[in-house]
């Protein structure tokens, strides 16, 4: 069929939904298992999935099948082939072939999505749905199976057996809703085959109508119920299911099958009866009860009266217990002074057991309010059970109400989804029934799809809409129930056999009966009277006591014998019998002749002959000898049988006390058996305990021998290999099955000999060793361990031995030494290199102690070294302790090398001495931290002395060279007055030397580095002229001291012309001098132009004279520079152009 | 003097100073005394290029000039050249060694009669 099958879904595509929580993930792979590629199925996955986490589902299964896996979104539309998973924190159902997800109303605990799902699948798919449950804990999925059972789909459970958990699947069973139990990974092949064979054998069954009634007549053999008159259609669903399950393809096998397992026809007859019943179903329909019809009841009922209430078909009871929770409602509303009777009746004994017990499950907190449970409930382990107030009110009995004799005067009767499996002449039974047992104006409370025809004739609508009918008022028709009842059929017969003749030939029968047929009487096989004619009544009599029917204890007690000789007659049909009697009947004496006549249907007819005559071939009973010797033999025949009934029951009585004795030392026993059982259960639960608790120890110490990768080899006391670890077959040539062996029989990579010497030697001493060997080869070393080890932990003896690769080690080993060796002798030579230095130096920590120093730095600090060692700064030297703190403290927090600090203080040994240390400062880092800082210390105390003396020196000899200048001048004033002629040489002398004194003593106070411009030429200019005669005018540029020198005096030159011939020399003069600093292709240049205007007409000079030699010798030579004179008649211009950097370079010359 | 020492005649005479004043007293001091040739440079480059240019019979080296530099090297090239050299200094430290190595040595200040005896002790 898949081969025709588009992938459309069609009204017979088969869905299956799966209901799994607790392990289901692992059982609905399992499922997967057997799913075929192309399968054509809709399966749907209804999961308990924790609505706060995204569910892994789709991933675990996509990986498990190639059909599509889709996780559902509202809406989706479902196709063949497909498996659709519900998503976390949605309960779904299918309808027209989609699926619709809706958010959980009920809080977490109470949901029952799978319930749900199926309920929808029942409704939509009917026959084509299938409802599988897995394992999980709970009973969601057992009230949904049950619908989808009930509309004609197939139910499974997966095997509580093999079910991680087996709440769910047990539940759907307990409940008597599956159809097959079954492996998860065999359901999809189960399905399958279901599907077409329940395809060919209702295609089959349509033409057996013969098959069917043979299987109903065998119903009713086992069951004693009748289903002639139940609906084909369903019942032939259900063969159709029970013959796909037990995988019977044709009728006649079926029948073979049901006539040979007797248990089989029960399992037919509960799936006929399969019925979904729940508390308040449909409960708009019980609101209409509630409301309209109970009221009026309770109302009518009289003072101290009695509500008689039925519940036809109640099957496992929660509609009785409906019913009944709302007349005591109603009652305890009204305060009516009543009594509530509801009968609930079912031909399903199971169904009624369950009934009775009244436990039922958490899931009917749905469907019964929390007010209604508290009040009529008594909460149990998993669910609820009736309470004392219900189960006074109602009484289950098995009663079929077609066959049995109904109740009557009843307020109400509840017959709900039974009818409609009825065909009509049963549906009109049935209404007939209800008729009947209803008090006038009483209710009838149908199914919501129930509409039987035969009501309306009876009743009168009283909801439509809540299919509740009254009564009609009348007389009810008398019953006829004994259609259905073999056991009451011979009656009937005869009594209606007459009826078949006209009315005269019944007359004169009649008559003929009542006047001259002599007196007979009918008795069935059993012995009962059945009938007798008005002449036989006075042959019968009735005595005290208990009142029979048997025809032995009716007769006058003296044919009392001859009647019970008459009734051993043969049981064949035909048989007869006669008898006389001659003697005294009801005080008069008789002469009778009486007949037995065997009938057909194993009934005797009795006719006693009123006669005198004697025919002395007929036996006679009555008065004479042969009478008396029949009744000697009669007593003696009764003294034999009581004494032996007196013996027996003597005997049974002393059996009865021996069983007795024996129940009860049964029941000590079985006392004992039980506590015997408990401890040893305990002790099973201790050891299973013990069991996981090895079984993980043993597994964590394989884990850990396996993982320490350890070449390890276990051997016994004669050295035959126990174990060994996976390591070990690098070194022997081990293979799996050599566990046995002897050790010497195996290829080793080692000194065999050696080796095993030591392992006895080991066993010997039980003292364990460790020894070098070389691989034969002599690439390896390997350093093998031997252990002394118990094989079975008690007292035998073994060893293990361990070996180890330390070729690599050794290398290492050597290398480390190495490296050892080369890092003493760098320690050495840093150690030998600090102790020498000849700079002081020390290690400070944290808390500024000595870590290490050198002897010259215990040397300045006037201290042993040894002494240092433990002690801080202030503790050796506390006068400078403040200053050297602060220098490691920040060297801590910095890390930043601080240098060239000068610390001032005495050292302890020599406090009249100050002293000046130059000290560097250097973090010493260790693994990137800080761990000392290092200091490195320097006496410079002699040589900034020096340094200061020098510098006095220094000044000293400036004050004299200042001196000297002003004696020279003195020396040349004094000359001047005294010659007589060339007062004016003298003068020239005397100007120059003070020239040059004020040269140098501008340079002396810039420390001979340099001067500014301005400085060098304001002098011998502005300060003598004024600012109205000259102007300076130029950037502030600082020269060194040589071109200082040779400024100063090419100004004082040109100044000494100026006053003579030029600008300086008449009162008009101006001088204007400026200086700027020229960068350009031509060089850095200073530019220096002198420029003389206003004064006396200008003469270039004639001859060279001292003046413009010294300006040559000092621009020009020792500055080489340029100089130009430009004699303009209007006054002199007079350029100089020096090298920039020849004469901005300072010297630093102190 | 004017007409100057006749030993000194036809000689040329190579002149460093780098004082201004004192080259230029000098310079006359040594033309007075007869040279025929004075070349007075303030520099040790411009020394340097003199002696590329013209041989001399006659240095008279000032030893600290030229900011810091010292005209050893220049007396040393000029004496294996077999020029007269003399080296003047206000400081007598090197006095002695320069003498052992057969150089003249003037302490400055120097008259002019002591500098033309130096100069003619040498010749």
């Amino acid at each position: 069929m898949d081969d025709q099958r588009t992938p459309q879904f069609a009204e017979d595509t088969i869905v299956l939904g799966i209901g799994a929580s607790a392990g289901g993930l692992e059982a609905f792979q399992q499922l997967l298992t057997g799913l075929p590629e192309d399968h054509g199925m809709v399966l749907v996955l209804i999961q308990h999935l924790d609505p706060d986490h995204n569910s892994l589902m789709p991933e675990l299964i996509a990986a498990k099948t190639k059909s599509p896996v889709h996780s559902v979104t509202d809406g989706m539309e479902v196709e063949p082939g497909s498996i659709y998973l519900i998503p976390p924190g949605f309960e779904m159902e299918i309808e027209g072939g989609r699926l619709k997800l809706e958010e959980f109303a009920s809080p977490r605990g109470l949901r029952r999505p799978i319930d749900r799902f199926f309920q929808s699948l029942a409704r939509e798919h009917g026959e084509h749905g299938v409802a599988v449950v897995l394992s999980g804990t709970g009973s969601d999925g057992a009230e949904g199976a049950r619908e989808v059972k009930g509309a004609g789909g197939l139910v499974f459970v997966q095997d509580p057996r093999e079910a991680k958990y087996d709440g769910m699947p047990q539940s759907v069973l307990d409940r008597g809703g599956a159809d097959v139990v079954s492996k998860a990974n065999e359901i999809i092949d189960v399905v399958r085959d279901y599907f077409n064979l329940r395809i060919d054998t209702q295609e089959e069954l349509g033409e057996e109508h013969e098959f069917l009634s043979r299987i109903i007549r065998h119903v009713r053999f086992r069951t004693g119920h009748d289903f002639s008159e139940y609906k084909q259609g369903t019942m032939m669903r259900r063969i159709a299911v029970r013959m796909s399950v037990l995988n019977i393809a044709r009728p006649g096998e079926y029948l073979k099958y049901i006539a040979e397992h007797k248990q089989e026809a029960d399992l037919l007859f509960r799936d006929l009866l399969i019925n979904v019943t729940s508390f308040f179903r449909d409960p708009d329909h019980f609101e209409t009860l509630r409301k309209q019809i109970i009221p009026e009841i309770v109302e009518n009922c009289e003072e101290h009266g009695e509500i008689r209430v039925w519940c036809a078909g109640c099957s496992t009871g929660e509609e009785a217990y409906s019913i009944a929770i709302l007349f005591a409602e109603e009652v305890s509303r009204t305060k009516v002074e009543c009594k509530v009777i509801v009968f609930g009746t079912d031909i399903d004994e199971a169904a009624l057991m369950k009934a009775r017990a009244g436990q039922y499950p958490d899931s009917i907190r749905e469907n019964v309010s929390a007010e209604l449970l508290d009040r009529y409930f008594v909460p149990r382990n998993s669910g609820y059970e009736v309470g004392a107030r219900l189960r006074e009110m109602v009484r289950f009995s098995r009663h079929s109400f077609v066959k049995d004799p109904p109740f009557s005067k009843l307020d109400l009767v509840s017959c709900r989804n039974v009818l409609i499996y009825f065909k009509e002449k049963l549906q009109e039974t049935a209404v007939r029934v209800f008729h009947y047992a209803l008090v006038e104006g009483g209710y009838l409370f149908v199914g919501p799809s129930e509409n039987p025809a035969p009501v309306h004739e009876y009743f009168n609508e009283a909801s439509s809409r809540a299919r509740i009918f009254r009564r009609r008022p009348g007389t009810a028709r008398p019953l006829d129930l004994g259609t259905l009842s073999g056991a009451t059929k011979v009656l009937t017969s005869l009594r209606e056999e007459p009826s078949g003749g006209s009315t005269e030939i019944r007359d004169v029968e009649k008559m003929l009966l009542e006047r001259h047929v002599p007196p007979y009487l009918h008795v069935d096989r059993k012995g009962n009277v059945v009938f007798a004619s008005d002449r036989a009544a006075r042959y019968l009599r009735v005595r005290g006591g208990k009142i029979s029917n048997a025809l032995t204890s009716m007769i006058a007690p003296e044919l009392e014998a001859t009647i019970r000789r008459l009734l051993r007659l043969g049981e064949k049909s035909g048989d007869v019998g006669e008898l006389e009697y001659q003697g005294e009947v009801n005080g008069s004496e008789m002469r009778l002749v009486i007949c037995a006549n065997r009938i057909a249907d194993g009934s005797v007819l009795i006719v006693i002959h009123d006669q005198l005559m004697l025919s002395p071939d007929r036996a006679s009973v009555g008065e004479g000898a042969a009478q008396d010797d029949y009744v000697r033999l009669l007593e003696s025949e009764l003294d034999e049988a009581k004494t032996a009934v007196q013996t027996t029951v003597e005997e049974l009585e002393t059996s009865n006390e021996e069983l007795k004795s024996s129940n009860e030392e049964m029941m000590s026993m079985n006392e004992e058996l039980q506590s015997a059982n408990e401890e040893l259960s305990t002790i099973n639960d201790e050891l299973q305990e013990k069991l996981r608790a090895l079984h993980q120890a043993n597994n964590d110490l394989r884990n850990f021998t396996e993982s320490a990768r350890i070449a390890t080899v276990f051997l016994d006391d004669e050295m035959r290999l126990v174990n060994f670890t996976p390591e070990a077959e690098q070194y022997f040539s081990f293979v799996e099955g050599d566990e046995g062996r002897l050790l010497s029989d195996l290829n080793s990579v080692i000194d065999h000999t050696r080796l095993l010497g030591s392992c006895r030697r080991v066993l010997h001493d039980q003292i364990e060793l460790e020894e070098r060997f070389d691989s034969i080869a002599g690439d390896e070393v390997l350093s093998v361990r031997v252990m002394p080890y118990s094989p079975d932990g008690k007292g035998a003896r073994g060893v293990v031995f361990t070996l180890q690769d330390v070729t690599d080690l050794r290398q290492a080993i050597r290398e480390a030494r190495v490296a050892q060796a080369q890092a003493e002798k760098n320690a050495n030579e840093i150690e030998q290199i600090y102790r020498t230095s000849p700079m002081a130096m020390a290690l400070i920590d944290r808390d500024f102690r000595y870590v290490r120093l050198n002897q010259k730095l215990a040397e300045i600090n006037g201290v042993p070294l040894e002494d240092h060692y433990g002690k801080t700064i202030r503790d050796i030297i506390p006068a400078v302790a403040d200053q050297t703190e602060e220098l490691a403290r920040r060297i801590f927090e910095t890390g930043k090398p601080i240098h060239g600090i000068e610390v001032k203080g005495t050292i302890r040994s020599d406090p009249n001495n100050p002293r000046i240390w130059l000290s560097d400062w250097d973090p010493l880092m260790l693994d990137g931290e800080i761990v000392a800082a290092s200091a490195t210390v320097r006496d410079v105390t002699e040589e900034v002395r020096t340094a200061e003396s020098l510098r006095r020196v220094m000044r000293e000899l400036e004050h004299r060279v200042k001196n000297m200048l002003a004696n020279v001048a003195a020396l040349a004033n004094q000359a001047r007055r005294e010659v007589t002629s060339g007062k004016d040489v003298y003068e020239k002398l005397t100007n120059r030397i003070e020239a040059l004194a004020k040269t140098h003593a501008l340079l002396t106070a810039e420390q001979w580095t340099s001067a500014a411009l301005h400085d060098i030429i304001a002098p011998e200019t502005e300060a003598v002229y004024g600012t109205g005669k000259v102007t300076l005018e130029g950037p502030n540029i600082r020269v060194n001291s040589h071109a200082t020198l040779a400024l100063g005096m090419t100004i004082h030159e040109l100044a000494t012309n100026a006053a003579k011939y030029g600008a300086f020399s008449n009162d008009e003069g101006k001088v204007r001098v400026t200086w700027s600093h020229i960068n350009d292709a031509r060089g850095d240049r200073l530019i220096i132009a002198w420029e003389e205007e206003g004064g006396p007409p200008v003469k270039p000079p004639t001859s060279q004279g001292f003046g413009s030699e010294l300006i040559g010798a000092a621009i020009d030579a020792n500055l080489n520079g340029k100089s130009k004179a430009d004699w303009d008649e209007s006054g002199l211009r007079f350029t100089i152009e020096l090298d920039y950097d020849e004469v901005s370079n300072i010297d630093e010359e102190r | 003097m004017k007409n100057g020492e006749p030993q000194f005649a036809g000689l040329r005479v190579l002149y460093l100073e780098d004082e201004i004043l004192i080259a230029l007293d000098v310079t006359s001091a040594l033309k007075d005394a007869g040279f025929s040739t004075v070349k007075t440079v303030h520099r040790l480059k411009d020394a340097w290029e003199a002696i590329e240019a013209e041989a001399y019979d006659v240095a008279l080296l000032d030893i600290n000039v030229d900011r810091r530099q010292t005209s050893f090297e220049l007396g040393d090239h000029l004496k294996k050249n077999d020029t007269i050299v003399v080296f003047a200094s206000g400081n007598g430290t090197d006095c002695e060694r320069l003498r052992e190595q057969g150089f003249q040595f003037i302490d400055k200040p120097f008259s002019h009669k002591a500098l033309t005896e130096t100069i003619a002790e040498a010749l």
